[in-house]
């Protein structure tokens, strides 16, 4: 039985479709066996990131239940995928209920299943939060950011889903929140501080990945980082080649 | 010499605040209810307030909406000081209160200084 942890932020445009991405391949590298959904269901960007052709199967059509999870999984770098439907038509016939049903099924069949959860705290994000067991927050280091994650805390601390830890994103300016002070308001140990980093935008125009586009870049490291801490919580003794 | 007031009703926590600011060569002034730290804040005009939340006249928070709603105030950084630690405290203190920090006690030196330093130096912006 594998680990279900969303990615959540409260605060929209922090990066965590970026971040879920990159991790995700980063994850899959480790020889960890990987899915990666992307939640959001009214703005899906995973598919645009990682360079996956549009107007494929998605989540969107097993959330309908039109198809099964299994046939919604696209394959990049050793790691499989799970895109959101762009056409917003395809809200219409969302069954949130599967939602919770989909990721436990994935569960069964991966080690870790990390989930892209949308902006804000509406019904797409609660439902999302309250199926995985785990939560990584994903603030960028300003107040407005700091604020909504709290909400977040808030709520996820309601539905019963543990936060183990936050991604500062987008760092490096002289105006950011110090590192420890997001720490210690948020109560969260820091799993990874990510810069601001042209090479992402770059890598979205590419439709690329930035950790396969620009392996060497901060960013990029940073992710391999983050990537071998959840690997360490998930296998504490398993060495990491 | 950067000047700093401290709002809060009890004379020990305000004491021991002293302490560990002025050895750091800050001033510190202080009040020891809403409504007075609210007349010397204007009077003063300090570089920084740290503010307690549960005052027998005032919440300090109600106290933090008045300084950030007076035009000769509102730039002045607010830390809320308090033991009311929940996120729901600390998310009060940040957007309804509009302070720009949130401090939990017990106080904890090193990090009362760095986040002292910090405000005096570069207070969050809000966009």
């Amino acid at each position: 039985m594998g680990v279900s942890i969303c990615f959540a932020s409260g605060k929209g445009g922090v990066g965590k479709s970026t971040i879920v991405a990159n991790l995700g391949i980063a994850l899959a590298r480790y020889k960890l066996k990987t899915v990666v959904v992307d939640g959001n269901l009214e703005g899906p960007s995973l598919g645009l990131i990682m360079g996956i052709k549009p107007n494929i199967a998605s989540l969107h059509d097993v959330l309908s239940g039109e198809i099964g999870v299994e046939s919604a999984m696209v394959k990049v770098d050793g790691l499989d995928v799970v895109v959101g439907e762009l056409k917003v038509e395809g809200l219409l016939d969302i069954n949130f209920e599967l939602f919770e049903r989909t990721i436990e099924d994935l569960e069964k069949k991966y080690e870790i299943v990390i989930v892209d959860c949308p902006p804000g705290l509406g019904r797409d994000a609660v439902v999302a939060i309250s199926s995985c067991y785990e939560m990584v927050l994903v603030v960028t280091p300003e107040i407005t950011s700091i604020s909504e994650a709290l909400k977040t805390i808030i709520i996820a601390k309601k539905l019963g889903t543990k936060i183990i830890g936050v991604i500062i994103n987008k760092a490096g300016s002289k105006y950011d929140i110090p590192h420890e002070r997001i720490s210690d308001i948020l109560e969260l140990p820091i799993l990874g501080v990510l810069p601001e980093d042209d090479e992402i935008k770059r890598a979205l125009m590419e439709g690329k990945p930035v950790i396969l586009l620009k392996p060497n870049s901060r960013f990029s490291r940073e992710i391999e980082e983050v990537a071998a801490k959840l690997m360490e919580r998930i296998y504490p003794y398993k060495p990491i080649s | 010499m950067k000047k700093i007031l401290v709002i809060d009703d009890e004379p020990d926590i305000v004491f021991l605040i002293k302490l560990i600011l002025e050895k750091e060569g800050y001033k510190v002034i202080e009040a020891n209810s809403g409504s007075e730290g609210l007349e010397l804040a204007k009077k003063e005009k300090p570089d920084l307030i740290l503010l307690d939340v549960m005052m027998p006249d005032m919440l300090g928070w109600e106290v933090s909406k008045k300084i950030k709603a007076d035009k000769e105030l509102s730039k002045i950084p607010v830390a809320m000081l308090t033991v009311k630690s929940a996120a729901e405290d600390k998310l009060k203190s940040l957007e309804e209160a509009r302070a720009d920090w949130h401090i939990a006690k017990p106080i904890d030196r090193e990090k009362l200084l760095s986040t002292v330093a910090w405000l005096l130096e570069a207070p969050p912006r809000r966009v």
